[in-house]
């Protein structure tokens, strides 16, 4: 269809989930005095224990979570040690910022003294650390420490060369 | 590496230093942000997704034929030049030009997806052309139909304006920032107080400085005309066509003087001090600059972001539905 306003076309596709009325979780009342009660909650019925503390849950503080069920406290704390992959909102790529480090300061000579060694520091220190949520090989790794090896050999050969043509010059002056 | 749940629906949609992409999974779809060196993630339930809105860009033909053109030009350049160097740089440069040219029109006529669900209006910017906005609809409709059901047809085109999800009304259409103009107007202004303080106080070696400022004025208002056609009042457009006019109108009476002043500098000769102008021509030039820069950041400043233009829209009470 076209907008009515300025006549560009717009596709419209509509799901179900449209005519839904948002609804949160209800909890239940509790029926019998001897019903296990919520931890929070001490006029609702539990419905599901978490699976971090065992403390009791109603329907209302249950919050699913990778499969599993948590209490807010326990699902807060594993949201901070970025223990549920499925609330994972950012995550750093040591790979690139280690290939980075080998590649971009290797047109400079000086540079790499410091920068490939950083690199093979992130290699080896994130080496298994979570990568990317979505599927990323290790090539970049793989390239990092390769490239980061070379730079240093390249260097450490460059110093050698220099002390002996040093020494050597000393030598034939005497 | 264990197997993964996601699968690509989009290709990625690169930035010079950044990409965004689409995945898709069992329950959700997945939006990657990514600087090259960290990822954000958002993700969309597909319960919870109400509906997928593309709309078609403004049509780019023209520019894109102009962007051939120049690049042509461009790489042209190179038979007026001797030295073999440049003659390539010339050629090199214009070539990726209209390969750029070329493969952008090449992926097809743009167009804007925007998700929407109870909660949140999300653009899609890895949807940006429309034979990958078929392609995304055509993996993405099967798998929320398979966790939502199908809508008919005919009720889809019965829902009502007061069905839930159209409570919160159409999008709030938000004005562009105008950064370009906001700069230029701003321009217009410095450039007619140095200008006044130059013939003030008779500074010498300002050629330099005037042509700075009408090439800076010149590509600004270049970067208004192209950013603003889009503005509901024209006002920013206007007043940069205005503007590239007025400088025309300085350079053509002060680049013969500038031009002189030049060759005066290239064979040794004294030189006077600058701005020689006739009066009329230094006070066109401040008159034009100061009325210009203040209407048009007086004119910014009432209608800047924040100030959206709302769309009114009637909206009966909810429809009750059983939730699924």
């Amino acid at each position: 269809m076209a907008c009515p306003g300025c006549g560009t076309r717009v596709v419209v596709t509509v799901f179900p989930a449209i005519e839904r009325v948002p609804k949160g979780e209800q909890p239940d009342a509790l029926q019998d005095p001897t019903e296990a009660t919520c931890f929070y909650h001490p006029l609702s019925r539990a419905a599901v224990p978490c699976d971090d503390c065992g403390r009791f849950l109603c329907r209302l503080c249950e919050l699913p979570a990778d499969g599993r069920h948590l209490c807010p406290g326990c699902f807060q704390v594993a949201l901070q040690t970025g223990k549920l992959n499925e609330f994972d909102t950012k995550r750093t790529m040591y790979d690139s910022l280690a290939l980075l480090l080998a590649t971009l300061p290797a047109l400079l000579i000086w540079i790499p003294v410091f920068t490939a060694p950083a690199s093979l520091y992130f290699v080896f220190r994130h080496w298994k650390a979570p990568g990317s949520v979505v599927p990323r090989t290790r090539y970049r790794y793989y390239l990092a420490a390769v490239l980061a090896f070379l730079e240093i050999g390249f260097i450490g050969f460059l110093i050698w060369s220099a002390i002996h043509f040093f020494l050597a010059g000393r030598i034939s002056v005497q | 590496m264990s197997a993964s749940i996601y699968k690509p629906l989009t290709g990625k949609r690169r930035g010079l230093a950044s990409f965004s992409q689409l995945w898709l999974a069992p329950d959700h779809i997945l939006l990657v942000r990514s600087s090259r060196l960290t990822e954000r993630y958002q993700r969309f339930a597909l319960a919870d997704i109400q509906s997928l809105v593309i709309t078609a860009t403004p049509d780019r033909t023209v520019l894109q034929i102009l962007a051939v053109i120049t690049a042509l030009a461009w790489g042209a350049l190179a038979v007026t030049v001797a030295v073999t160097f440049w003659k390539w740089v010339f050629i090199a440069t214009g070539a990726v030009g209209v390969l750029l040219a070329i493969l952008d029109i090449a992926r097809g006529p743009r167009c804007r997806c925007t998700l929407y669900t109870a909660v949140s209006q999300e653009p899609l910017p890895p949807v940006s052309r429309q034979r990958i906005a078929a392609r995304f609809l055509a993996a993405l409709r099967p798998a929320v139909e398979a966790v939502q059901g199908a809508l008919p047809a005919e009720r889809a085109e019965q829902i009502p304006m007061s069905s839930p999800g159209f409570l919160a009304g159409p999008p709030r259409l938000g004005r562009a920032s105008h950064r370009a103009a906001w700069i230029l107007f701003s321009l217009l202004l410095l450039d007619s107080v140095l200008m006044w303080t130059g013939f003030r106080y008779s500074v010498s070696g300002g050629e330099g400085l005037i042509l700075t400022a009408y090439f800076a004025e010149i590509l600004l208002a270049l970067m208004v005309l192209i950013q603003d056609r889009d503005h509901p009042l024209h006002f920013a457009y206007l007043l940069a066509a205005a503007v590239l006019v007025c400088v025309g109108a300085d350079a053509y009476a002060t680049v013969p003087e500038i031009g002189r002043r030049t060759f005066l500098a290239a064979t040794g000769a004294p030189l006077g001090p600058m701005f020689v102008f006739p009066f009329r021509v230094l006070a066109f030039a401040l008159a034009w600059r100061l009325t210009g820069g203040l209407i048009g950041l007086g004119v910014l400043f009432f209608t800047r972001p924040g100030k959206t233009i709302e769309v009114a829209v009637e909206s009966a009470s909810p429809q009750e539905t059983a939730p699924e």
